[in-house]
This record gives structure tokens, sequence and C-alpha cells, in this order.
């Protein structure tokens, strides 16, 4: 049984206070139906994912509040599973598809951050964290800086290395209108930002957005479809101090590798990826763990230009967390709609020329969960 | 809900356990030195470590005495300090918890 994803739609990331969550959901949904050529009729199935709102708003039980929305009573599932939410939700929508019990699964992932203060989304942020280190008041930042220390210690690189991987995702973001952030910076913009946790500064760290993505999938075959080729996830110890390594992610290793596995395919066959990028050393981790590149080597992406949209192995054409923002439950699924969108030819002046197969991976917390996607051309 | 909020019950239930952590030694494995601002703008810095101890567990605390230089493979022993910074009642419990030391 293959799933397809028949179409999508994603808001501008970024700070939109016009917006409440169920607007920015309404949005993507209408949108993403559009785009599919299909009606709420049509949908069986809708997970959403959804990381704070229960925090922020006090609002648990999503499923019902959407059911009131669209004045519809098929099964609503909400997903969390921290920043990995929207991943997590693609692929759980493909399993319900699988079963071959439905034909269409709406797949919406949606955030609302910006009402609130820097401080206080700081503060619910970390419960996607152990309670040892919420106690220890380190912050997400400080976590992804304990690794990137470790790790420019360990292979003996500096944080210009890290620089370029912003550079990189802020150049790509120019290029897209839906970014957050839609403008390039320079290594002199990197070194004037303020430092958040050492050694990261601010263009270390994606920020935080607003934003929903939607998608439809379906399992009704399609002649010249985007097809899921595979989706995996794996899991890893809440506390970094629980794992051997801080300088891996074995929860990617192991989802990339059964994604790989499922597919058929091997390393080689792909020909971009969308990575997790919520602070630049997770992107330079992601591409190691994959398998993309030798441990420690994983900055020569962006530092030799070949993550570039002109490069072998174009990463994070969206802008990546970085740069087109992160909506935590958002940006999993935000991640294949940027897939699919180059698969389809329509990413304009960010196209890729000649790609036919993307990769996506979508971390929650410090890898706690991970979640690989495959997505291919028919 | 902010962190200077404490669950009371939980912190009785952790104290139990503290004994079995103090004045255990270890390396430093990382750390960072966080950078904030509270809620009236004013800036302050400290830092976390991530160390393995000598009884093969590794632990991430915030440091005491952030003046002193601190580097991957220093060494560092847990030690009792207070660790919510301001109580505004009278009746609150003055909290303590543990820390690293250089």
């Amino acid at each position: 049984m293959k799933v397809f994803i028949k179409g999508g739609y994603q808001t501008k990331f970024g700070e939109l206070w016009q917006n409440s969550l169920e607007d920015l959901v309404f949005e993507s949904l209408v949108g993403a139906l559009k785009d599919s050529g299909l009606s709420i009729k049509n949908i069986d199935a809708i997970y959403i994912a959804n990381m704070l709102y229960s925090e922020t708003d006090n609002q648990n039980h999503l499923s019902a509040v959407i059911s009131e929305m669209l004045n519809i009573n098929i099964p609503i599932i909400r997903v969390e599973s921290a920043c990995a939410s929207g991943g997590v939700a693609i692929n759980q929508a493909c399993n319900f598809l699988k079963t071959n019990q439905y034909k269409n699964v709406l797949v919406i992932g949606a955030e609302k951050m910006t009402d609130l203060s820097g401080q206080d989304i700081s503060y619910y942020l970390m419960s996607a964290a152990s309670k040892e280190e919420r106690k220890s008041k380190i912050t997400f930042a400080g976590l992804y800086a304990l690794i990137a220390q470790k790790y420019l210690h360990d292979f003996k690189i500096s944080g210009k290395e890290l620089s370029e991987i912003a550079i990189k995702n802020h150049f790509h973001a120019s290029l897209n209108k839906k970014a957050h952030f839609p403008f390039e910076i320079t290594y002199q913009d990197y070194l004037k930002s303020p430092n958040i946790a050492s050694p990261l500064k601010l263009f270390d760290c994606s920020p935080i957005s607003d934003g929903a993505c939607a998608l439809v999938l379906s399992n009704i075959k399609q002649k010249r479809g985007i097809e899921i080729a595979s989706s995996q996830i794996a899991s890893d110890c809440i506390s970094l101090s629980s794992r051997k390594s801080i300088c891996e992610f074995k929860s990617t290793k192991i989802a990339s590798k059964n994604a790989l596995k499922e597919s058929g395919l091997t390393l080689k066959d792909i020909d971009f990826v969308e990575v997790h990028d919520c602070f630049t050393i997770a992107e330079i981790i992601a591409l190691e763990d994959i398998g993309f590149y030798k441990k420690g080597q994983g900055f020569l992406s962006s530092k030799k230009k070949e993550g570039y949209i002109y490069g072998k192995l174009p990463v994070n054409t969206s802008g990546g967390l970085k740069a087109c923002g992160h909506p935590v439950s958002a940006t999993g699924i935000k991640q294949v709609f940027e897939i699919f969108n180059q698969l389809k030819g329509r990413c304009k002046k960010r196209q890729l020329k000649n790609a036919s197969i993307g990769l996506s991976q979508n971390i929650g917390g410090t890898g706690g969960t991970a979640v690989v996607n495959i997505i291919k051309k028919s | 809900m902010n962190s200077n909020s404490i669950n009371i019950v939980e912190y009785w239930r952790d104290s139990k356990k503290i004994h079995k952590l103090l004045g255990l030694k270890g390396k430093i494995v990382s750390f960072t030195k966080i950078s904030s601002s509270d809620k009236d703008g004013r800036n302050s810095s400290f830092f976390v470590v991530l160390a393995k101890l000598e009884n093969k567990r590794s632990l991430m605390l915030e440091v005491v005495d952030e003046s002193k230089d601190i580097k991957i493979n220093d060494n560092v022993k847990i030690v009792l300090r207070r660790t919510v910074n301001s109580t505004k009642k009278k009746e609150d419990p003055i909290i303590y918890g543990l820390k690293f030391k250089k």
C-alpha cells in the first residue's frame, strides 16, 4: 500500500499576532484542501500536531476544537512529540492509510508561540527536556550549547563553521516568501549578534515563530504522484546525561537507517534534505548521523558550499528552522511540504534542477524522538 | 507557573536522595554560560556543567562561583547550595539543592 501527497499549504511563519492558533489551523487546512482538489467531505481522518497549546492557552482536546471548527465527526487525533510532533503526525497518518480502512487523511501542524514573552515560551519549551535538566535551570539553547561546546572541543572546529550553517540557511530563506526571516546575513552580522549560551550566539538559534502547515495524504494510486516512500520513528533517552555521547543522536541514526531500508534506497539516491537545524550544531550532527558526512566533518556541507541550492547535496532549501522559522509542531510537516514543492517544481527562485528524491529529518527535544521521511517522484 | 514555583511534595521526595550524590567528584564533559534576562530586563549569567561522576553516572547542574575559568575535563565536586534565589512570602520554604563546585 503506497501513500501519496496530494497537496499541501504552509502559512507565513513569523510573529503573527493577528492570528490565533485556530486561525492558522483553518488557513492551512483550507489551503491544503484547495491544493489537493478535495473538500473536507473527502477527508476520512485528521492528525493535528501541536505541542504547546495545552500549556500556553490551557487548551487540550484540540481534536474537539477542530470538530467544532469544521462541523465534522471524523476521527481527529492530536499528536505530541515535542518538536517532532509534525513528523510523527505524518508517520502515524501513513500507518493509518496503510491499513486501507480510509483513503484520504489531512495532517496539520500548528503552533502559536509569539503571543507570550520569550521567557515564558522558553519555560514551556523546556517541557521537552528532562526534570534533571529543568532543575539545572538550563535553557534549550543551553542544552544544544553543551552539545556544541563538546563538538567544537573534540573536532577542533570554531564558531566560524557554525556561522556558515546560519549564513547558508538565511540565503535559502531569502528566496522563500513564507520564511520568518527572508533575508541574508553576513559573518559580521553573526559576530555582532548577542551570546545566548556559549558557544551559541543569537544567529545559531532558530527563532520562536507562529505558523502552520498542512498536507493531504492519500492511498489512492496516482500516476506521476509524489510518494512517501518511507517513514520511520526512533527514540532515545530524554536526558543528555543518560547518553554515551552527546555529539550524536542515536534516534536519527536508527530512524534514517530504517527509512532507507524500508524504501529500498541508499544515501546516494537522496538528492536533497530538510534537516532539523533548531540550532546550527544540530544540522551538522544530523548530516553525520544520517551518514552523508563522516563524524566531525558535517560542517563541510556549508563550508564547501555543498549544501547550497547549487551544491551536490542541498540542505534546507526552505531556509531551515533557523531562517524559515520554527513553529515547533508545524516544522516536521513544513519539511515534507518543501520536499513536495521541490519535486513538483514549484519553488521558483530556490528550485532545484533534476531532484527526484528528498529526505526529511525531524527531531524532538535533544533527539529524544527522531522521524525520517523519504519522499520521491512515483 | 514559572521556574521559581516549587512543588513542595516533590521537593520533599527529592531531598531524601540528595545524600547519595553530595560530595561526589567528577570531570566536566561539557559546559555552557547561559546569558539570560529576567522580566524586568536585568541581565544575568550562570554556568551549567555536564559532568561524569566517579560513580560512572553523568549529571547536569548549575555551577557555584562562575568567576572561575571552566574547561572540559576540569574536576568538579557536588555541593549543597540554595537553589531558588528569592521567595516572596515569609512562610515559603528556603529551597536547597545540588550544584557543582570547581
